[in-house]
C-alpha cells in the first residue's frame, strides 16, 4: 500500500480491530436493549407466538365480518354477554349479569351489568345491541348479522329479551311447534359502541366499512380489559385497561400487555419459544417431545402431548362409480392403517380417531358414542378397529370384486377397476403423509391408490367444484362449539340444508337432512339427544359408512413458564385456548411465574357460587322447560362484596343464585331446583314430558357459496413441502464446522488464485 | 422532443408491464379467496345460512365477478392515482396502506445499505485494480467473485443461523420488538434488528461493486494522463483520487439504478429476517395469491426503477456531452 500510505500489517490491524469492536457493538447492543425496553417491560407482556399466518391488521367490526378484524380483538376488546369454554363446554358469565329463561312468556331475558361501560365511560346499554346491529345493515358491514336480532326487544336500558319462536308482536306460536333452540342471540351477544359507530357512518357513510380502520388506540373505545397499542405487519400489542369497568366483578388479567407475534415459520417461533421470547405457541412444531424435555408445556405431560380437534375424514366422491358398492368402502375401513398414520403421519401427537368421528378426548363427548354399535360393527366398543387387511380382502372377494385380468388390481363386477387419486392440499404435510400411507395399504388388496397434492388453493376450488375422486378432510364443528353433532355431521354428510362436504362429494341421503334436524332439536333434551346421535352414528356412519375417520387434526398449544404461569393444562383444565367462542377467560388464569395458579371463583358453576353454567344440561335444558313446560328458569351473578383487586388476584368469591321457578298456569305441574351441577347426571325433579319426535321438521340451512371468482385456468403442480426441523439451542458444532469449511474453502481460493 | 419520445416509450412499457403483472397472478387456476373463505366458515358454523351473505359481501370488496378486462382497467385507473384497492391476504387492510406501512422500513434498511455497499465496493474495487497482479487484488477479486454468486437469501439464512439461533447476538425475526418512536431504546432495538438484513445486503451487493469498479478503473490506469502524472512525480494519493474519479461515472448510473430498485426491497432478504417491508409483504402476497397486493407493490417497483432510469439518461445527458442528442453539432 505504498501509494496510500498506508501499510498491510495496518490495513490487517484495521481489520482486526473493526472486527472485535463489531463484536463488542453487538454485545452491548443487546445488552442495552435488554435493559432499554422500558416502554414494554418483559415481566408484564404476555408474547403468544403464531407461525406462517398473516396478522388481520383492521379493528373496525364493521369491516367484513369476523374475517375483517383481528380476532384477538373480539376476545380482548369487544367482550360478548358470556363466553363458551370449549373443553367442557361451559358458558361463564362475562357482560350479562343475569339470564333468565321466562317459560310463561317463552322468552330468554338478559341484564347486562349496571356499571359496565365503555372504555370512554359511556354506559355499555341495549342499545350497542340492537341500534349497532341495525348500522352494521345498514352499511352492509359487520360480523355479528349471526345474531337475529329481529327477535329483541328492549325491557330497558340494560335488559333486552329474545322472543323465542317468533318475532316481537307476532302471536305466541304453539310450544310444540318450536323446534330449534336458540343460543348466539341470548348467551353470545356482543355490543358494539353505538355512539362510536354511528358517529363514524354518520361522517363517512358505507365507507367507513373499508376506509376506517380503528386502528389509532387513543381512539378506540372498548368494552373489554384491553384496548389496541401498538401493531405492525409482524405483531400486535394490546394493552391493560386499568380502569375496566370489570374489575371489581372479575379481577384485572396479570400481564399488562399482550403481544401477538406472526412469526414467519415454526423454527423461529419455536426457537423463540424455548429461548422464553415468546410464552404461548399456537402452531405447529416439531418433535415436541424435545421441546418439553427442555421444560416447554403443553396440554398433556405424556403422549400424544395435544389435545386434537375434530376428525379429518376420507371422503369418497360418490360420481365414481367405484365408490358406490359398500364393500369397497367397507374395504377400505378396514385396510386403512391408523397405526401408521398416528405414528408416522402425525408423529404420535393424536391418537387414533373414533369411528364415530368425535373426539373422546373432551369429556362431555364421551356419552354420546354408541359403543353397542360400534362392537357389532367393528369389534370394539371403543370404536377403534385395528387393520385387518385379511378382512378387507375377504368383503371384496365376497361381493365378487375381484382382479380378473390379473393385473393386481381389483375390478367391479362391470369391470371398472378400483383405481382412484387422494388428492391433499400439499402444504398439509400430517395429510400427505397419512393420504400416501392409505394408498399403500389399500394397494395391499388389490386397489390402485395416487396420492396428488395440490396447492391449497387449487384443492380448494377443485373440492368445491366435486372434481376431486377422494380427499382427507376436516369438515369442522366437532369440537368448540354447543352443537358439534350438527355442525360436524350437517357440514359432513347433510346435502340439503348445509351443502358442504355431502354437496362437493354428491353424498344424497335425506336421512341425514331428518337426523341433522332432529339433533338440532333435541339440544334441548339431552338424554334424548344422546338416542339420535348414537342413532346417526350406528345407521348412517357405520352402515352407510359415506366416510372414514383417518386422524384428528391436532391442536398446537405450548407454553413456557420463564415470566408466566397458569396457562391451562390436562391437570388445570379451567379453560382452553384455542376457544373460538370466548378465549378471554383464558388471560385471566396467567400469573407472573412464581405465584400459584387459582382457579377462579367465577369458572365454578353458577350453583356453587361461580358465574358459569353448562351448555346442555343447564342453558339447553332450561330452554326446554321453558319452551314445553312454561318453566323458567334464572340464573344471576350477585357480587356480595365486590374488591378492588391487583392484577394478580382475584376478586372475593361473590354470591350468586340460580333460580327456576314454574307458573301456576303451567300444564305440567312441576318444581324445579336450581341447577345444581354441570354434570350430565344432575338431578332435576322436573317431569319433562317427551317431546314429540319427528323427521319430518326441517331447519332452515342453506350454504350456497357463490363462487364468482374470475381466474384464468392452467394445470400448477405443487411439491410437498418438507417437514420442518427443531433447531438446536446453542449449535457451537454446527457453528464451528461451518467456520472452518469457511475458512478452508477461502484457503483453497486463495491458493488457487495464487498459483494462476 | 427528446423528453416526449422518451416521456412516450415510459408509459408504453408501464402499460405493458402492468398488463404482465395482471395477468400472471390470474393465470392459476386457484381461488384466492379460499383461506378467507376457510375462515368465514369456521366463524360462522352456527348459522351457515349467513356464509354465503358474508362471503358476497367479502368479495364485493373486489368486484372479481366482472370480466377481466374491467377488472385490468379498474387497475390501471387506480395505478395512476395510486389506489390499489385491498388486499385478499390481509383483507380488509387497502394496499396503499400496506405500501404506506412498509415503504419506510424497506427504504431504511435498502437506502443506507445500498450507499455504504456502493461507497466501499467502489474504493476497494479501485484499490485493486491499483495494485493488479499483488496478493490484495487476489484476495478482493477472490471474494468479489465468490460473493457476488452467493444468493443474499443463503447469506441471510446463514447469518440468522449463526448470529441468532449459534450465538444468540442478534435477532432471527422482525424489525422492531418495541413500538417505534424517537427514544433510544427504539433506536437501538431498532438497529439490533436491522444488523443481520443490514449485512446480509452489504456483503453481497460490496462485491458487484467491486468488481465493476475494479473492471472500469483498469484501464484508466494505462490512461495516457496517468501515465504523465506519473512522469511527473505526482503523488500516490493524488493518482488514485484521479482514477478512482475517472471510474466512478458509470458507477453512478448503477447506484442511481439501485436506488431506483431499492425501493422494492430485497425481497427474499425481507422475507427470510420477517423484515416488514416491500419484500415481505411481496412475497407473502404471491404466497397468498393476493392479486391486488402483488399488483400495488409491482407498480410501485416498476414506477421507481423505470423513473430511476428516466433520470439517469437525463443525468447523462447533462454530465455528458458525448451522449445528448445533437449536442455539438
Amino acid at each position: 500500500m505504498p501509494y496510500l500510505g498506508i501499510s498491510r500489517k495496518d490495513v490487517s490491524r484495521a481489520l482486526m480491530i473493526s472486527a472485535i469492536l463489531i463484536l463488542l457493538i453487538a454485545l452491548e447492543i443487546k445488552t442495552f436493549i435488554v435493559q432499554a425496553q422500558v416502554t414494554l417491560p418483559r415481566e408484564q407482556t404476555l408474547v403468544i407466538a403464531y407461525a406462517g399466518s398473516n396478522p388481520t391488521l383492521c379493528w373496525n367490526p364493521f369491516a367484513g365480518g369476523v374475517v375483517g378484524i383481528d380476532d384477538a380483538m373480539r376476545h380482548l376488546s369487544y367482550i360478548p354477554t358470556a363466553a363458551l369454554n370449549g373443553y367442557n363446554l361451559t358458558w361463564t358469565f362475562l357482560l350479562a349479569q343475569s339470564l333468565t329463561f321466562d317459560g310463561q312468556n317463552i322468552v330468554a331475558r338478559v341484564k347486562i351489568w349496571d356499571n359496565a361501560k365503555w372504555s370512554d365511560g359511556t354506559p355499555i346499554t341495549v342499545k350497542d345491541i340492537i341500534g349497532s346491529f341495525n348500522l352494521s345493515r345498514q352499511i352492509g358491514g359487520g360480523w355479528w348479522g349471526d345474531w337475529n336480532v329481529y327477535n329483541y326487544v328492549a325491557v330497558d336500558d340494560k335488559t333486552f329479551e329474545y322472543y323465542i319462536g317468533r318475532r316481537p308482536g307476532q302471536d305466541m306460536p304453539k310450544r310444540e311447534s318450536i323446534r330449534s333452540v336458540v343460543q348466539g342471540g341470548v348467551i353470545y351477544v356482543r355490543p358494539l359502541p353505538y355512539h362510536v359507530l354511528k358517529a363514524k357512518v354518520d361522517e363517512m357513510g358505507d365507507a367507513m366499512k373499508s376506509k376506517w380502520c380503528n386502528d389509532k388506540p387513543d381512539e378506540q373505545v372498548v368494552s373489554g380489559p384491553y384496548k389496541l397499542y401498538y401493531f405492525d405487519s409482524t405483531q400486535i400489542i394490546y394493552q391493560r385497561i386499568d380502569n375496566w369497568w370489570g374489575k371489581d366483578i372479575f379481577g384485572l388479567p396479570a400481564p399488562k400487555y399482550i403481544k401477538f407475534v406472526y412469526y414467519r415459520d415454526a423454527q423461529t417461533a419455536v426457537a423463540a419459544l424455548q429461548s422464553g421470547d415468546v410464552d404461548v405457541y399456537l402452531g405447529y412444531a416439531p418433535r415436541p417431545q424435545d421441546l418439553i424435555a427442555a421444560g416447554i408445556g403443553t396440554w398433556y405431560k405424556k403422549s400424544p402431548y395435544f389435545l386434537s380437534s375434530g376428525a379429518v375424514w376420507l371422503f369418497f366422491n360418490f360420481n365414481y362409480s367405484i365408490f358406490q358398492p359398500i364393500e369397497v368402502r367397507r374395504a377400505i375401513a378396514w385396510a386403512m392403517p391408523w397405526d401408521q398414520i398416528v405414528n408416522y403421519a402425525a408423529l404420535g401427537l393424536t391418537v387414533q380417531p373414533s369411528m364415530t368421528g368425535l373426539n373422546d378426548q373432551y369429556p362431555f363427548l364421551r356419552d354420546f358414542i354408541n359403543t353397542d354399535a360400534c362392537k357389532e360393527y367393528w369389534g370394539t366398543p371403543t370404536c377403534r378397529p385395528a387393520q385387518n387387511l385379511t378382512k378387507a380382502k375377504q368383503i371384496l372377494d365376497s361381493a365378487g370384486i375381484v382382479d380378473r385380468d390379473k393385473d393386481g388390481i381389483r375390478e367391479l363386477p362391470d369391470g371398472t377397476k378400483l383405481k382412484f387419486t387422494i388428492a391433499v392440499p400439499a402444504t398439509y404435510t400430517t395429510y400427505v403423509i397419512a393420504a400416501q400411507l392409505i394408498a399403500n395399504a389399500l394397494n395391499q388388496i388389490g386397489m390402485k391408490v395416487d396420492v396428488d397434492t395440490q396447492d391449497y388453493r387449487v384443492w380448494d376450488q377443485n373440492r368445491r367444484a366435486g372434481k376431486l375422486m377422494a380427499t382427507l378432510g376436516n369438515a369442522g364443528g366437532g369440537i368448540g362449539t354447543a352443537t358439534p353433532f350438527t355442525d360436524m355431521y350437517g357440514n359432513a354428510f347433510e346435502y340439503n340444508n348445509y351443502k358442504q362436504w355431502a354437496l362437493w362429494f354428491n353424498y344424497r341421503d335425506d336421512d341425514v337432512t331428518s337426523f341433522i334436524s332432529e339433533m338440532n332439536f333435541n339440544y334441548m333434551f339431552p338424554d334424548q339427544l344422546k338416542d339420535v346421535v348414537k342413532t346417526f352414528q350406528e345407521v348412517i356412519l357405520f352402515d352407510r359408512l359415506p366416510a372414514i375417520p383417518v386422524m384428528y387434526d391436532i391442536v398446537y398449544y405450548m407454553y413456557n413458564t420463564k415470566y408466566w404461569d397458569g396457562f391451562p393444562n390436562a391437570e388445570r383444565a379451567w379453560w382452553y385456548i384455542p376457544c373460538w367462542w370466548g378465549e378471554t377467560f383464558f388471560y385471566f388464569l396467567i400469573v407472573p411465574k412464581g405465584q400459584t395458579p387459582q382457579m377462579p371463583w367465577y369458572l365454578k358453576h353458577i350453583s356453587k357460587g361461580g358465574a358459569t353454567i353448562h351448555g346442555w344440561y343447564d342453558f339447553y335444558k332450561a330452554q326446554g322447560l321453558a319452551i314445553r313446560n312454561a318453566t323458567s328458569t334464572t340464573w344471576t351473578v350477585v357480587p356480595s362484596s365486590p374488591t378492588t383487586t391487583t392484577p394478580v388476584t382475584s376478586p372475593t368469591t361473590p354470591v350468586t343464585t340460580a333460580t327456576t321457578t314454574t307458573p301456576p298456569t303451567s300444564s305440567p305441574a312441576t318444581t324445579t331446583p336450581p341447577a345444581t351441577s354441570p354434570s350430565p347426571t344432575q338431578t332435576q325433579t322436573v317431569a319433562t314430558p317427551t317431546p314429540t319426535v319427528t323427521v319430518t321438521a326441517t331447519i332452515e340451512r342453506s350454504v350456497t357459496v357463490p363462487s364468482t371468482v374470475t381466474v384464468l385456468s392452467t394445470k400448477i403442480t405443487t411439491i410437498v413441502s418438507a417437514s420442518p426441523t427443531t433447531i438446536a439451542q446453542t449449535n457451537w458444532t454446527m457453528t464451528t464446522v461451518l467456520a472452518v469449511v469457511l475458512l478452508a474453502v477461502g484457503i483453497a481460493i486463495g491458493w488457487t488464485i495464487k498459483r494462476k | 422532443m427528446y423528453v416526449i419520445e422518451k416521456l412516450a416509450m415510459f408509459v408504453f412499457v408501464y402499460i405493458i408491464a402492468l398488463l404482465i403483472v395482471f395477468l400472471l397472478p390470474r393465470y392459476i387456476p386457484a381461488n384466492p379467496f379460499a383461506t378467507l373463505l376457510g375462515r368465514i366458515i369456521s366463524q360462522y358454523i352456527w348459522t351457515p345460512e349467513l356464509i354465503p351473505e358474508v362471503y358476497a359481501r367479502v368479495l364485493s370488496y373486489f368486484a372479481v365477478d366482472k370480466p377481466v378486462y374491467e377488472q385490468f382497467l379498474t387497475f390501471l385507473k387506480g395505478a395512476f392515482v395510486g389506489d390499489f384497492g385491498i388486499s385478499i391476504s390481509m383483507f380488509p387492510r387497502s394496499v396503499s396502506d400496506i405500501i404506506m406501512m412498509a415503504l419506510p422500513w424497506t427504504l431504511a434498511l435498502m437506502v443506507p445499505a445500498t450507499i455504504v455497499s456502493w461507497t466501499l465496493g467502489n474504493y476497494i474495487g479501485a484499490y485493486a485494480s491499483y495494485k493488479r497482479g499483488k496478493t490484495a487484488e487476489k484476495i478482493i477479486l477472490g471474494y468479489s467473485f465468490i460473493a457476488s454468486f452467493i444468493p443474499q437469501y443463503w447469506l441471510a439464512m446463514m447469518l440468522i443461523f449463526v448470529f441468532a439461533y449459534g450465538l444468540r447476538l442478534f435477532p432471527a425475526f422482525g424489525g422492531s420488538s418495541i413500538p417505534p418512536s424517537l427514544s433510544l431504546s427504539f433506536i437501538t432495538d431498532f438497529l439490533w434488528h436491522y444488523t443481520l438484513p443490514f449485512l446480509s445486503i452489504v456483503i453481497i451487493s460490496i462485491a458487484g461493486w467491486m468488481r465493476s469498479m475494479r473492471f472500469v478503473a483498469t484501464p484508466e490506469l494505462g490512461s495516457d494522463y496517468i501515465q504523465f502524472s506519473e512522469s511527473l512525480g505526482t503523488r500516490d494519493g493524488i493518482l488514485f483520487r484521479y482514477v478512482l474519479r475517472n471510474s466512478l461515472l458509470p458507477q453512478v448510473t448503477g447506484l442511481a439504478l439501485s436506488l431506483g430498485s431499492a425501493i422494492a426491497g430485497q425481497a427474499l432478504v425481507e422475507a427470510v429476517f420477517g423484515y416488514p417491508g416491500l419484500g415481505y409483504y411481496l412475497q407473502m402476497a404471491i404466497g397468498s395469491i393476493d392479486y391486488p397486493l402483488i399488483q400495488g407493490i409491482f407498480v410501485i417497483l416498476i414506477a421507481t426503477t423505470y423513473l430511476a432510469n428516466f433520470l439517469v439518461d437525463f443525468i447523462y445527458v447533462i454530465i455528458d456531452p458525448r451522449i445528448r442528442i445533437g449536442g455539438g453539432r
